[in-house]
């Protein structure tokens, strides 16, 4: 069974008075298997936003299905929709979104917090993430205190330490250097390989090239996808860039 | 056609800032209006002519100065509020091709825009509201006059020249705001300040020592004239202690609690706690600002409606007769022959005197040395009062006289009365030594018909009854070099009748008291009625006056702080959302961070209004209010109607907040 199904999802956006309205998501459907790093690549505007904000259930779609694990989203209460999210999935953002009123350590321990876990617990569940992300000599320091792709790694710290079945990421590489990107790269491919499911959204070829498979959006559908199967980084990364060439340069009206 | 554009800007800063600029112009207006009534009061030509109204026109006019300090430490303060917001959007013109000129020429304009609003819109306020204000103050002091209540042209010079003053300074700040950062700096200024704060150690020790102190000095003085210069030393260092505590007290507080691991880390706490420990930094000093201002408003507001309300309780404290004299060279004779008198045209009137004291003693100025141990003191400055006391010396017949026994003492013995009041000196029967006389004390009174003056000398008064005459003087000559100490008579009546027969009865004692040549005066207590509710009719409507001032202040800081404080959270709790929050819990979250950092200046304050309580009340001793339970009503209802509207500004600005927030 695939841990992510995600089935004709349309999202159109109603103007507050009713006027326009704006097609998001025409008609989407993809799945993700266990394991899998997949990776979601579209121009601006091409609704990859909108797709993982209706994947992280923080908003619905008109239309369609997204099931994690079998369970069909649409069915989580509106009450429990922050624990669902907090249990099953963890968030890498652009931005980082590092609380500055916590140390690195508080920052990684809110969703264990939130979740009412006891103090040893967490603990104990920090050591292994923290070292295998290179953090522990951080973990006091404050994010005005660190770099940004610490910043980062902090984040995925966070993301990791409640288990998720799913990490959402967020145009993870956005936001930092090109050898803080490496590294961030090369540690969600590590994580990977240890079998987190990964699905990131990104706009960077390169990033891309680290995902074990890529998915074209384009006008709101799935336009093309691409298997990196035994390729290695530097030929997948020319595969997408021929295809983004295509797609950009009008191939998706001809094709 | 330039400055067109610039003016044209300046206006549409306001219009584009108004969620902090209305405010900011309301309190501009009120603060220039309220100034403009109490110039026009003290200003006004028919307050002058009436009676009494001297020491009204010189409470208030010492309002003017508190007012005007008032003004400018206010105005100034949310005009450095309204630059630190704003930081972010001159930087943006400066980027976008503005130089430092023409943004210094747009706030010029701004400055003078608010200026000129302020003073004309207060102008107006004031003058449309002094006549209301004005028919307040002769009601509560119960002055009647013709009403010649004009627009005061001198007022209004004077109003103009501070605010125009004021205005100066701030725009000058502003230039100087504006000239001094460099343009990253302003676009970044928002995000300074955020470094998770230092403990300060020291400066919460010297917190909690200048309170512990503040509190030390207004629990222990007992003399109401030590009280009275105490007073502003305990404020003095309740206000130090009260910022240090605001500042780093509650940092340190903080602190500690997050490293109870135990403690910290649950769900309500976690959030709360890092999030408090960075409010109180940014915070402290509003907190700290709104704490003393409310305290302010408690202390003026539950006085003065006591001293007003409680006006019988306190014309009886300081007349204790209706008909009082005091004969300063008495003689016995003279005194007594009075008293025959005054029986005898009772009778023929048919007036019941209900209450008759009449002795000579006199009154020595003394310290203790110990239990039933004093010594004699030399008057030398006012340190001599503080820890003194008076000690009234009267022959025993005089005891028998006014309560009809028939008491015999020996020359060495004596009778005491110690009223309740009294707290400097420590006596009870056995020897008594005074200076290096002895005397048995044979017996406390219970009961001893006492003069007014004891409440209005602020020292405590402690009465002795001796033999005779003979011992008074012997006591009074010994006296005389250090304190000149003279033998006076006091006479007091009470008398039943109706107010006509009253009247003219009191003016016929009066005549008497004349005639019969004593030097002395008389005083009778419904002739000072009109003067009491004169002056501390006054003294209720400057209470009023700036109870009503500092509350619109407390209002506008809570106001700003909601503000300020919902642009900071506002990123915070989005990212909370996005983590795993759900929108109940960080409503939840919010709501107990801001209950907390709102309330606790409220609860500080009614903590300092308690720990003043009693030195308050030794202070309107002085000022002739006894009846503490009054003080204590007043108190406790000033505190309510307080509260509740603390919590309805709390409720109004809250819901500004949640709408930034969300």
């Amino acid at each position: 069974m695939s841990l992510l199904d995600v089935k004709n999802v349309k999202k159109i956006y109603t103007t507050r008075f009713g006027g326009t309205q704006v097609q998001a998501l025409t008609d989407v459907s993809f799945s993700v298997e266990p394991r899998e790093f997949v990776a979601i690549m579209g121009e601006s505007g091409s609704g990859k936003t909108t797709l993982l904000n209706i994947l992280a259930s923080l908003d619905k779609p008109t239309s369609g299905k997204v099931c994690l694990k079998g369970r069909d989203l649409s069915t989580v209460k509106d009450k429990e929709i922050a624990a669902f999210r907090r249990q099953n999935l963890g968030f890498v953002f652009q931005d980082f979104n590092l609380l500055d009123t916590f140390s690195l350590k508080d920052n990684i321990f809110l969703p264990l917090v939130l979740a009412g876990r006891k103090y040893p617990e967490m603990e104990k569940k920090l050591m292994p993430i923290a070292e295998e992300l290179g953090i522990t000599e951080l973990l006091a320091k404050f994010p005005y205190e660190v770099s940004g792709g610490q910043k980062q790694r902090a984040a995925v710290a966070r993301a990791l330490i409640t288990n998720p079945q799913l990490v959402l990421a967020d145009e993870p590489t956005g936001a930092l250097d090109s050898k803080a990107s490496d590294e961030l790269l090369r540690l969600f491919g590590n994580i990977n390989k240890n079998g987190q499911t990964i699905l990131m959204v990104t706009h960077s070829v390169k990033a891309a090239s680290h995902a074990s498979r890529v998915l074209f959006i384009k006008d709101g559908t799935v336009f093309h996808q691409i298997y990196k199967g035994n390729m290695r980084n530097e030929e997948m990364y020319e595969k997408i860039s021929d295809t983004l060439t295509v797609i950009m340069t009008g191939g998706g009206k001809n094709a | 056609m330039r400055s067109f554009l610039y003016s044209k800007l300046a206006l549409t800063n306001i219009k584009k800032n108004s969620k902090t600029y209305i405010p900011y112009l309301l309190t501009g207006t009120l603060t220039v209006a309220m100034y403009y009534i109490i110039n026009s009061i003290v200003f006004n030509e028919g307050i002058k002519e009436m009676p009494g109204a001297g020491s009204l026109t010189q409470i208030i006019g010492m309002g003017i100065g508190i007012v005007a300090i008032f003004a400018c430490i206010f105005l100034f303060y949310t005009n450095s509020f309204l630059m630190k917001q704003r930081k972010k959007e001159l930087g943006l013109y400066n980027v976008l091709g503005m130089g430092k000129r023409h943004i210094a020429k747009m706030m010029l304009l701004e400055t003078a825009m608010t200026a000129v609003f302020d003073i004309a819109a207060g102008l107006v306020c004031g003058m449309v509201f002094s006549k209301l204000m004005f028919l307040l103050l002769l009601k509560i002091s119960r002055l009647s006059t013709p009403l010649t209540f004009i627009i005061e042209p001198k007022a209004i010079v004077m109003t103009v020249v501070l605010f125009i003053c004021i205005f100066g300074v701030t725009m000058l700040y502003n230039m100087w705001q504006v000239f001094r950062v460099n343009t990253i700096e302003l676009l970044h200024a928002k995000n300074q300040g955020e470094r998770e704060p230092k403990t300060k150690w020291l400066l919460a020790v010297i917190g909690v020592i200048c309170i512990g102190a503040g509190y030390g000095i207004a629990i222990k003085v007992e003399q109401p004239l030590e009280a009275l210069v105490m007073f502003f030393v305990a404020v003095l260092l309740v206000i130090i202690g009260t910022y240090a505590l605001f500042a780093a007290g509650s940092i340190a507080f903080l602190k500690m609690l997050r490293k109870n691991k135990t403690y910290y880390y649950k769900t309500n706490h976690f959030i709360s706690v890092s999030g408090m420990i960075y409010r109180m930094k940014q915070n402290a000093v509003g907190l700290a600002n709104i704490c003393i201002l409310s305290t302010m408003v408690l202390v003026m507001v539950s006085t003065t409606v006591s001293l007003y309300a409680g006006i019988n309780n306190v014309l009886e404290t300081r007349f204790p007769y209706e008909f009082g004299g005091e004969i300063s060279d008495a003689d016995s004779g003279k005194m007594m022959a009075f008293q025959e008198n005054v029986r005898n045209e009772a009778k023929a009137r048919g007036i019941t005197i209900a209450k008759e004291v009449g002795y000579q003693g006199a009154s020595l100025l003394v310290t203790p040395r110990g239990e039933n141990d004093v010594e004699l003191v030399k008057i030398d400055g006012m340190e001599t009062y503080s820890a003194s006391a008076v000690l009234t010396v009267l022959p025993v017949y005089w005891y028998n006289s006014m309560s009809g026994s028939d008491v015999k003492l020996n020359s060495d013995e004596a009778i005491a009365y110690l009223p309740e009041r009294n707290k400097t000196l420590e006596m009870g029967k056995g020897t008594f030594r005074l200076d290096e006389h002895e005397f048995q004390i044979t017996g406390i009174l219970d009961e001893f018909m006492s003069s007014g003056t004891e409440a209005m000398l602020a020292m405590d008064t402690v009465y002795l009854i001796v033999s005779d005459e003979e011992v008074v003087r012997m006591l009074m000559d010994e006296a005389e070099e250090l304190q000149g100490a003279t033998l006076s008579g006091t006479l007091g009546y009470d008398i039943k009748g109706s107010k006509a027969e009253k009247e003219s009865f009191l003016s016929w004692m009066e005549e008497e008291f004349t005639k019969a040549g004593f030097g002395g005066h008389v005083e009778i207590r419904e002739n000072y009625r009109m003067e009491f509710y004169t002056f501390y009719g006054g003294f209720l409507f400057l209470g009023i006056f700036f109870g009503s001032l500092f509350l619109m202040a407390t209002v506008l800081i809570i106001y700003y702080k909601q503000i300020s404080e919902g642009y900071d959270d506002k990123e915070r709790f989005q990212i909370m959302q996005k983590v795993g929050m759900s929108k109940k819990e960080v409503r939840k979250s919010i709501r107990s961070q801001v209950v907390s950092v709102f309330a606790l200046p409220l609860i500080v304050a009614v903590i300092h209004i308690c720990a003043a309580f009693k030195l308050i009340t030794r202070l309107l001793a002085v000022m002739n209010l006894s009846d503490v339970g009054l003080f204590r009503n007043c108190t406790i209802l000033t505190v309510g109607i307080f509260a509740v509207i603390y919590g309805i500004v709390y409720g109004i600005t809250a819901r500004e907040y949640y709408k930034i927030v969300n």
